[in-house]
């Protein structure tokens, strides 16, 4: 009886689940439903956004999701939409900054037939997989935050990136750092293909301009205790250790280095690249992120023409200053709704979500050029900025400020 | 000799965090022959628990909210001063700290022993294997949920203003981990004390040698094994608390690596058997600072468990684990 | 009567394993149940003690009704039992051990007393004390486990098996001690392969076969019983 009961018990959690999953599924159809609109005069296009934004490195993601819907509900607004009856809508892919998920977010945003573009990703390893299918399907995909240089390098003509590489983010940390009078340096990476990319264009710069590496390590994302590194460090006694690698929130690697660093007595003081280049890496490194350098593709957004704007709409509409990568996502999402404009001009409103109508936007984007608010965004024959420029920027009072004693080109 | 001295102190303080996660599953192993997964969350939780109370005797502005929706709370805003920067406050906050979170951790672990694994007894062990897996899982997206994936943790006013100890040389010892290392010691002393010469710890002794026995002699079996389940999972909250301050950070996922540490520490010293849980978690400890030290920590992991199968051929049972008496 | 057990059944899951038996045990007596392998004395011993739980008939010890208790709640009824095999705690010293015997007292003035007269009793535990138990030989551990009961002041001591694996001399010893314990006023049920030597010693006796009681008597009687003497003597 006893028995049976069970039975019965686990059958109806079964078909509640069922339920429940079908439902989910009912929920995602019923948007997709009434996406081109019962509205006969505007039809709606779908912008993709790929990043992490549930786990991973979510400072790199929520904000930059916020940028690009910003970005979105101005060209809704735009005297252009309304002219050509068109209307944007923001589909989010949440990559978690895992790249065995990239497929499958990829695929997600894709299934999206009124699908114009993407934005994203943020991980090299994530946007590496994903553009993989995007490519293959024939959409344009623009990532704002990945810097590893051979992503564009491929033969993917559907690839751009709004953000500098680490090709030259390297050297110009090994400028930077040359320029502030260090010599000798502890070089660190923490195995991603993001930190190994950036650890050997810095190492090429550094000892081409007589720079000396005195200790190389590779560390885990998924490290938390240093200290043997830090005793080494401390050893070697550098001028500067150079830290490849990010901080992300859900491993934090470079915060807690940052912090066991300061914690075990090492003077000389840590510097990244634009992984470790945002407020979380301050909130958890604490008081110990105090005088770490780092150095960030763009210049300092408040500093260019179109940046105040976009600085006070952002925290209008989202409460809070953009960060990390989220003016690259900004242009990254104008650079597709321009193309899409462009597009349903020429060729009309019908074909812009079709694949001669999706070839003609990378086109297109591949052409462009158009005010930006990190600078003016137009892209080489490669698919990367054809406006690159780093900054480097130091930890003062518990903020990143723009290092004084290096000059920004 | 000194870079050898500083990572020998490294280790250490790894080690002894190690040693206290690694007794919570000697002890449920020697006691039901179960690998108790979800240990490693009851380090996480203990963290969390750490993180919330640490807050909310420490943080002007977690006493201000919580004020705010319960009025009775409001006198901790009186204390909070005394705590964050006298020495005795300190001393009383981090006693507070632990406390309670090793007990409300320890009280965890007894009502997942309850529901999840007593009525599982005499069932084949994989089933109470797989409910430990849920229990880890379950615990894990709980957290996730309800409070976050990523806490920064405070780091009292009054532990940031203290100076490294120097020792000899330019050896030198952070505060926390010189506190983290003698807590370590102490606790596994006391327990180690209570096992051998108090009757409750003998009872346990006896119960993990012989349950039937153990009930013939009068020893409640249930209760022992909740007490098991209230040790392991307090002495992990400790060393989830320390991970917290230590690296300024608790996270859901935080237990799966010093959690798979732990429990090859445990297998090292021989499972069941708690001397051999903190000798294996000091000994693993050393290992890693040496191999990250001396070789590199990329591969540290690769050494550590390439010693470990290696003791494993040689010892099966373990560095203490004694020869297994067959019961007839 | 000190024990009084009904009409009590017992499974292992499907298999029952007793199936029905009633016998009764009084005060200063020594009784024997005898039977083969499997004839379910054993369950018989381990349902009393709570470690098999009945799911018929009753057990009633000292007048009150102990049916399904816990095992640690039967144990401070002072009904205690040495198992079959002994099942010292290997790991614990012989001390140790016997201190787990009076895991429920907290009179220590007592517990010393008893744990010399135990040592008295078995001279061999006093030499091996501090000597870890699964190190003993199995005679030895015959005495420890028997000490161990003792430790708990038993009213009845059950024993399951008391000989098995020993030799000759050491059964001897055994059973010299029952039969001295017996005369300090401890009441015995005793489990035996061995029946001539367990009848010899015993007030009354329990044939037990394949879950059930099959005869009952005096020691003597059962000695004489020609069943008996085919079945369990190995006599023609």
């Amino acid at each position: 009886m006893k028995r049976k009961l069970r039975f019965i018990l686990a059958a109806m959690a079964a078909l509640a689940l069922t339920f429940a999953l079908v439902a989910c599924d009912g929920d995602n159809g019923g948007s997709n439903g009434d996406t081109n609109g019962d509205n006969g005069d505007t039809t709606t296009f779908a912008i993709g956004f790929g990043g992490p934004i549930s786990q991973g490195a979510v400072s790199f993601g929520q904000g930059a999701l916020n940028a690009t819907r910003l970005a979105v509900d101005q060209a809704n607004a735009s005297d252009e939409a309304r002219d050509l009856g068109i209307q944007f809508r923001v589909v989010e892919g949440d990559d978690q900054s895992d790249p065995s998920l990239a497929p499958q977010v990829a695929g997600a945003l894709i299934s999206e037939r009124d699908l114009v573009g993407v934005v994203g990703h943020f991980n090299s390893g994530v946007t590496d997989p994903a553009g993989l299918v995007y490519n293959e399907h024939g959409v344009v995909q623009i990532s704002y935050g990945s810097t590893r240089p051979d992503l564009t390098h491929m033969g993917r003509e559907n690839f751009f990136r709004t953000c500098a590489t680490d090709a030259l983010q390297g050297p110009t940390a090994a400028d930077s750092a040359w320029e502030l009078g260090f010599r000798t340096a502890v070089l660190i990476d923490d195995s991603s293909p993001y930190g190994e990319g950036l650890a050997a264009a810095f190492k090429e710069q550094w000892e081409e301009i007589g720079g000396e590496i005195l200790l190389e390590e590779r560390t885990a994302q998924q490290e938390s205790d240093f200290a043997p590194v830090v005793t080494r460090v401390n050893a070697a006694d550098p001028d500067f250790v150079f830290f490849a690698g990010t901080y992300d929130s859900s491993s934090g690697a470079g915060a807690l280095f940052a912090r066991q660093l300061k914690d075990g007595g090492v003077e000389a003081p840590m510097m990244g690249g634009d992984g470790i280049q945002v407020d979380g890496f301050i909130t958890e490194a604490g008081p110990q992120s105090e005088g770490t350098i780092a150095t960030k593709p763009g210049m300092p957004i408040e500093d260019m023409p179109e940046g105040a704007a976009f600085i006070s709409d952002f925290e209008a509409e989202f409460g809070e200053a953009p960060g990390g990568f989220d003016a690259f996502a900004f242009d990254a999402a104008n650079a597709i709704i321009n193309a899409v404009f462009e597009v349903a001009e020429t060729d009309g409103v019908d074909s812009v979500a079709t694949p001669a109508g999706r070839r003609a936007i990378i086109e297109v984007v591949a052409g462009n050029e158009f005010p930006g608010v990190t600078g003016p965004v137009s892209f080489d024959e490669n698919g990367d900025s054809a406006n690159p420029i780093v900054s480097t920027f130091l930890v003062y009072d518990g903020e990143w400020i723009i290092h004084p004693d290096v000059p920004t080109p | 000799m000194e870079f050898f001295v500083q990572l020998l102190i490294d280790g250490l303080t790894l080690g002894g965090m190690y040693a206290l996660i690694a007794l919570g599953f000697t002890l449920v192993y020697g006691i039901l022959l179960m690998i108790n997964f979800a240990h490693a969350e009851m380090f996480m939780t203990g963290g969390f628990i750490g993180y919330g109370v640490l807050n909310l005797l420490g943080s002007e502005s977690t006493i201000a909210t919580v004020s705010d929706t319960l009025p009775f709370m409001s006198f901790l805003q009186s204390t909070q001063p005394f705590f964050t920067t006298t020495a005795v406050g300190f001393i009383l906050m981090m006693l507070l700290t632990f406390g309670i979170s090793a007990v409300l951790t320890g009280l965890l672990g007894i009502t997942i022993e309850r529901f999840a694994y007593r009525p599982l007894r005499n069932s084949p062990r994989l089933c109470a294997l797989i409910s430990a897996l849920g229990m880890s899982l379950f615990l894990q997206n709980f957290v996730l949920l309800a409070v976050g994936h990523r806490m920064v943790f405070p780091t009292p006013e009054f532990l940031a203003n203290l100076d490294a100890v120097p020792l000899f040389g330019a050896i030198r010892i952070a505060p926390i981990d010189l506190i983290i290392f003698i807590t370590c010691l102490v606790l596994l002393f006391t327990l180690d004390r209570f096992v051998s010469k108090t009757k409750l710890g003998k009872a346990m002794r006896a119960t993990s040698q012989d349950k039937d026995a153990a009930g013939l002699m009068g020893i409640n079996i249930n209760s022992v094994i909740a007490l098991t389940f209230f040790i392991g999972p307090a002495l992990g909250a400790v060393a989830g608390t320390f991970f917290g301050l230590k690296y300024g950070v608790v996270t859901f996922n935080m237990g799966l690596f010093p959690g798979i540490k732990a429990f090859t520490a445990a297998v090292l010293g021989g499972i069941g058997n708690l001397r051999g849980a903190m000798l294996g978690g000091f000994l693993i400890g050393v290992l890693e600072a040496l191999a990250s030290g001396y070789i590199s920590i990329a591969y540290r992991d690769v050494i550590t468990f390439a010693i470990l199968i290696l003791i494993l051929i040689f010892r099966p049972g373990g560095l203490l684990g004694e020869s297994v008496v067959e019961k007839v | 009567m000190l024990l009084s057990v009904k009409d009590l059944h017992t499974s292992y899951g499907k298999i029952r394993a007793i199936k029905g038996i009633s016998f009764d045990v009084a005060e200063g007596e020594i009784v024997t149940l005898i039977g083969a392998n499997g004839a379910g004395k054993s369950t018989t011993l381990r349902t009393l003690s709570g470690l098999e739980s009945p799911h018929e008939g009753s057990i009633t010890f000292n007048g009150e009704d102990i049916t399904g208790m816990k095992p640690h709640d039967i144990t401070k009824k002072s009904l205690i039992q040495v198992p079959e095999g002994r099942r010292v705690f290997p790991q614990m010293t012989v001390a140790e051990n016997l201190d787990m015997g009076a895991f429920l007292r907290n009179d220590k003035e007592n517990i010393k007393e008893d744990y010399e007269r135990v040592l008295t009793f078995f001279p061999r535990l006093q030499e091996r004390k501090n000597q870890k138990a699964g190190t003993l030989s199995g005679g030895e551990q015959q005495m420890l486990a028997m000490g161990r009961a003792l430790m708990a002041k038993p009213k009845l001591l059950t024993l399951d098996e008391p000989s098995m694996g020993l030799a000759p001399v050491i059964i001897e010893v055994i059973f010299e001690i029952i039969l001295k314990l017996n005369e300090e006023g401890i009441t015995i049920l005793l489990i035996e392969q061995n029946a001539n030597l367990a009848l010899g010693i015993s007030d009354r006796g329990y044939v037990m076969e394949t879950g059930i009681i099959k005869l009952s008597g005096t020691g003597e009687e059962l000695l004489a019983n020609e069943e008996v003497r085919k079945a369990y003597l190995g006599e023609d």
